[in-house]
């Protein structure tokens, strides 16, 4: 998948191919929805949904310039700030800590997705520290495995802004998870 | 810049978040079942078919079927109502404007007008020449006392040889 996407004229995908494509990116799409929403699980569900209307319905329109990937995490960006728009007087934004429940998560063993869900509340926790733009290209660089370029072209800003949001998130990032395992360390010994 | 050797760590960490959030995403087809079945509720045919131009051109809906996707679709059409409106009133604007409103316009007829002006200082009424009567010269001269008979011109002296 990844570099060979689909790359076709608006004309050229009907519906059912369009969501055959939306199925494909469907896991990560949720990813990057959580992102947009602030990892609120039920409006990064809405947020999706109603993107994948934009795209089915002909609202959102793939001019093939770009990355069918890319122009849909455009999409479900501009969706969530509209959502984010309608709900500001009363959003507020809270870190999903079902994280902290590893029961939840299923496959490989016990001991080992205990400590992946741990590190994934430290970097959901830090994550939420960061600007809106410099969470966002973190996501986008090494979540999406996508170019910064690409990722700038998702944020509808210049690549020279996206290097510089990458490179400062990605220090700051780093400086956050060093803070918070040393806080955390006293209080898991003692 | 984006040396993966460099960013293990984080890439590492970011793809343990990826791999939760893959076993936490919802069910593909439960969602799109949902997004037909709110897309379907906004068509009084009941046809479950996405593709909208059957959502696109409708204005009515019950209101007591709330979904995402309709809550969209009204969300949309009014700011379609307020896209249209907000076209209609410049377009309005720009014919009460005019269209010679502009400062280039401005600016051209300024320089136009300036470019005429020196002929303007040249030009004559027809009827000027109604205006001049004999003995105009006396209303315009300052008359010499004392010199009454001479006949030349008003207000000049004659030669010495003459008087």
């Amino acid at each position: 998948m990844g570099r060979h996407e689909l790359r076709k004229v608006p004309g050229e995908m009907n519906p059912t191919e369009l969501e055959a494509q939306l199925e494909r990116l469907h896991g990560e799409s949720f990813g990057w929805a959580l992102t947009c929403c602030g990892w609120n699980e039920s409006e990064a569900e809405d947020v999706l949904q109603t993107a994948y209307l934009k795209v089915l319905s002909g609202r959102a329109r793939f001019g093939g310039r770009s990355m069918f990937r890319t122009w849909l995490f455009g999409v479900i960006r501009r969706t969530a700030q509209e959502f984010q728009r309608r709900a500001r007087s009363d959003r507020r934004r809270a870190i999903r800590l079902v994280r902290d429940e590893p029961q939840a998560i299923s496959s490989d063993d016990p001991e080992r997705r205990l400590v992946r869900a741990e590190a994934s509340r430290r970097l959901v926790e830090a994550l939420d520290r960061l600007s809106d733009r410099q969470r966002e290209v973190l996501h986008l660089v090494f979540y999406q495995d996508l170019s910064i370029a690409e990722a700038a072209e998702v944020m509808e800003i210049s690549l020279g802004s996206a290097r510089t949001h990458y490179e400062r998130g990605k220090a700051r990032l780093r400086a956050l998870i060093e803070e918070g395992s040393f806080r955390e360390r006293p209080a898991a010994e003692s | 810049m984006n040396d993966p050797r460099q960013n293990r760590d984080l890439r590492e960490l970011f793809q343990g978040l990826r791999a939760e959030d893959r076993e936490r995403a919802p069910d593909f087809v439960r969602l799109m079942g949902r997004l037909r079945q709110d897309a379907s509720t906004l068509d009084e045919e009941g046809s479950t078919q996405i593709p909208a131009p059957a959502i696109r051109g409708r204005r009515r809906w019950s209101t007591g079927r709330r979904g995402v996707a309709g809550h969209w679709v009204r969300s949309h059409q009014r700011w379609t109502w307020a896209g249209s409106l907000l076209a209609a009133a410049a377009v309005a604007g720009l014919l009460l404007l005019g269209p010679g409103r502009s400062a280039d316009t401005r600016f051209e007829h300024a320089v136009r007008s300036f470019v005429v002006d020196p002929a303007a200082g040249s030009w004559r009424s027809p009827t000027d020449r109604l205006l001049q009567v004999p003995g105009q010269e006396l209303l315009t001269t300052i008359p010499t006392i004392g010199r009454p008979s001479w006949p030349g011109r008003a207000g000049v002296v004659p030669p010495r040889n003459q008087l």
